[in-house]
C-alpha cells in the first residue's frame, strides 16, 4: 500500500479511534491525555511512512494528511449527521446542583474536573453554577445561575 | 451549500440536555468499537496476526527429509524466519536445498544461516548446498525475510532425493 493510501488509512483511523475512547483526550486535560496523542502521533509516522526515508514520501504523507482534513471538515459543514459522528455533542453533566452520573461514567469525567472549570471562570462554589456542559472538544463550560437567567 | 442549520435557540438546546438519543446511539457505537479494538489487540497479542506466542507453526514432508518452522502469517516488511531442520544423507557431508525463487523474491530473503557454499538455479528455483561436518545427521538452516508481498503466496522446498515440502504464508499489511 502505498504511502498515499497509507496516509489517508491513518488519518481516518487515528480519528475515529480518538473519537472511540472518549472525549477526554481530545481536551488534554491531564498527563494521560497527552500521553495518547504523542504516542498516536509517533506511531501514525512510522506505520505510513515504513522504511521510506525520501523526501517525496514525506511530503507526499504531509499533503495527503492535510487535504484529508480539509475534506472532512467540509463533510462535517454538509452534512450534520457526518458532523456529529466525527465531533460528537454537547453532553450536560451538571444541572441545578445535580450530577448526571450516566453522562460523567460514558465521558470518564470527574467533579474535580467540573470544579477546575468553576475555578477558571471565576466561581468559587458550585451552587452559583447553573449548568456544566462537557463541549464537543472534551472541554467543559459552566454557565452561571445569573447567565442563565 | 447549507451552512447555516436550523439549530434551536441555546437556552432550548441546554434544556433538552442537547441531543440524547444521538449520544445513546454513539454510546453504543463507541462500546461496538471499544471490544472490535480489544478483540483486535488480544488477537495481535496472541500472535494469530504473527509475532506472538501462537504465531508459529510446524511442517514436515512426507519422507521427514525436511521439517520447517515458520509463521503462516507474517506482516510485510516486518522479519520473520524459517527454520528448516533437514535430514543428512548418510555418510554424506553437505546438503542440498532447493527452494522456490518466491522464497528470494516474495519472502525477501534477508539472510541464510549457516551460509550455503553455492547458490545455482536449479528448475525454476534456486539450489543451496550447505557443506555439513561428519556423523551429523541433521542440519539446521535459518532463513532471515522481511516479506515483500501482501496476501498469500505458495513455497516449495526439497532435498536433492526427498519429496517436496510446501507451504503457504499470508502477509498482513
Amino acid at each position: 500500500m502505498n504511502t498515499v493510501l497509507k496516509a489517508a488509512a491513518a488519518y481516518l483511523v487515528v480519528l475515529f479511534v480518538i473519537r472511540l475512547i472518549g472525549r477526554r483526550t481530545a481536551s488534554q486535560q491531564a498527563p494521560i491525555d497527552m500521553v495518547v496523542l504523542f504516542l498516536f502521533g509517533g506511531l501514525s509516522v512510522s506505520a505510513i511512512l515504513g522504511d521510506d526515508h525520501s523526501f517525496t514520501g514525506a511530503m507526499s504523507a504531509l499533503f495527503t494528511v492535510g487535504l484529508m482534513h480539509v475534506s472532512v471538515s467540509w463533510l462535517k459543514l454538509r452534512f450534520v449527521w457526518f458532523e456529529r459522528i466525527v465531533d460528537g455533542t454537547p453532553i450536560v453533566v451538571y444541572r441545578d446542583g445535580d450530577w448526571d452520573e450516566t453522562n460523567m461514567r460514558r465521558l470518564r469525567m470527574q467533579q474535580a474536573d467540573v470544579r477546575t472549570a468553576a475555578r477558571q471562570q471565576g466561581l468559587d462554589d458550585l451552587q452559583k453554577v447553573a449548568v456544566a456542559i462537557v463541549e464537543r472538544d472534551g472541554k467543559v463550560s459552566v454557565i452561571e445561575k445569573e447567565q442563565a437567567a | 451549500m447549507e451552512v447555516i442549520h436550523d439549530d434551536p435557540p441555546m437556552p432550548q438546546e441546554i434544556a433538552n440536555g442537547f441531543y440524547p438519543a444521538f449520544e445513546g446511539r454513539w454510546r453504543r457505537a463507541e462500546l461496538a468499537g471499544r471490544f472490535i479494538m480489544l478483540g483486535f489487540v488480544l488477537v495481535c497479542a496472541a500472535g494469530l496476526l504473527g509475532h506472538g506466542p501462537f504465531s508459529e507453526r510446524e511442517l514436515a514432508n512426507g519422507d521427514g527429509s525436511i521439517r520447517i518452522h515458520y509463521e503462516p502469517v507474517v506482516r510485510f516488511g516486518a522479519p520473520t524466519i524459517i527454520r528448516f531442520d533437514t535430514r543428512v544423507p548418510p555418510g554424506g557431508d553437505q546438503v542440498a536445498v532447493t527452494i522456490a525463487k518466491d522464497l528470494v523474491d516474495q519472502f525477501g530473503l534477508e539472510s541464510i544461516t549457516p551460509r550455503p557454499a553455492t547458490w545455482q538455479v536449479a528448475g525454476g528455483g534456486i539450489r543451496l548446498v550447505f557443506p555439513v561436518q561428519a556423523g551429523e545427521r541433521h542440519a539446521l538452516i535459518r532463513f532471515t525475510g522481511s516479506p515483500a508481498f501482501r496476501g498469500g503466496v505458495n513455497l516449495t522446498a526439497r532435498l536433492d532425493a526427498g519429496e517436496t515440502l510446501s507451504w503457504s504464508q499470508y502477509a498482513v499489511p
